[in-house]
């Protein structure tokens, strides 16, 4: 059996409704212009393969969302959200920073998701009954 | 997020500054490009999603 450490926690965040989900605290970044950076939070989702932002939070950053390759986001009941992908810096307080491409929803979201291209950059667990998240910053 | 405040930004992106609502709007963007006008310099941007009906559960996206 293998063991695993991490190196940091997280307490889970609170919903609207006050129910506990895995978010973490990022601050994103373009790359280019430091003077455009966002504060957001993102809830960690393993069943998805691709972290997906709202791309009006890409706007924010600067950046010309329709610009980047397209990506199609299929959801569980067969819906269609359509997203553009761009690099940029991904960075929490405690993590460190990370550069990664994600992708940019191409009309609106109600939630921030990063999915397993984050989690192939860290080591993450889960300890939902205690509500709590581990991660290592490294792969 | 206070109950009240709750209700009335259903729906909508909010930027925080500690506990002072500095911008709100439908749109992400231009709720951050309210609080960077007003001297925010890294806006903390969320959604504050609708309350949900009794017996909904959410899954991923």
């Amino acid at each position: 059996m293998t063991t695993v450490s991490y190196v940091h926690q997280f307490a889970y965040g609170y919903d609207e409704d006050g129910r506990r989900l895995p978010l973490l605290k990022l601050r994103l970044a373009n790359g280019t212009d430091s003077a455009l950076m966002v504060d957001v939070e993102a809830a960690l989702d393993s069943g998805a393969e691709r972290s997906l932002l709202d791309g009006q939070i890409g706007v924010a950053l600067g950046l010309d969302i329709l610009s980047g390759p397209s990506l199609v986001f299929e959801t569980m009941g067969g819906g269609i959200l359509r997203a553009s992908l761009h690099t940029v810096e991904l960075s929490n307080s405690e993590l460190g920073e990370f550069k990664m491409e994600v992708a940019f929803s191409t009309g609106e979201i109600r939630r921030n998701v990063l999915g397993r291209d984050f989690f192939d950059l860290v080591q993450i667990g889960f300890r939902e009954h205690h509500l709590t998240f581990y991660v290592t910053p490294a792969p | 997020m206070h109950a009240c405040r709750k209700d009335t930004f259903a729906g909508k992106w909010i930027v925080l500054e500690g506990e002072e609502i500095m911008a709100h709007s439908v749109n992400a963007a231009r709720a951050v490009e309210e609080a960077r006008a007003k001297g925010v310099a890294v806006p903390f941007v969320f959604y504050v999603e609708p309350p949900r009906q009794p017996g909904v559960v959410r899954i991923g996206l």
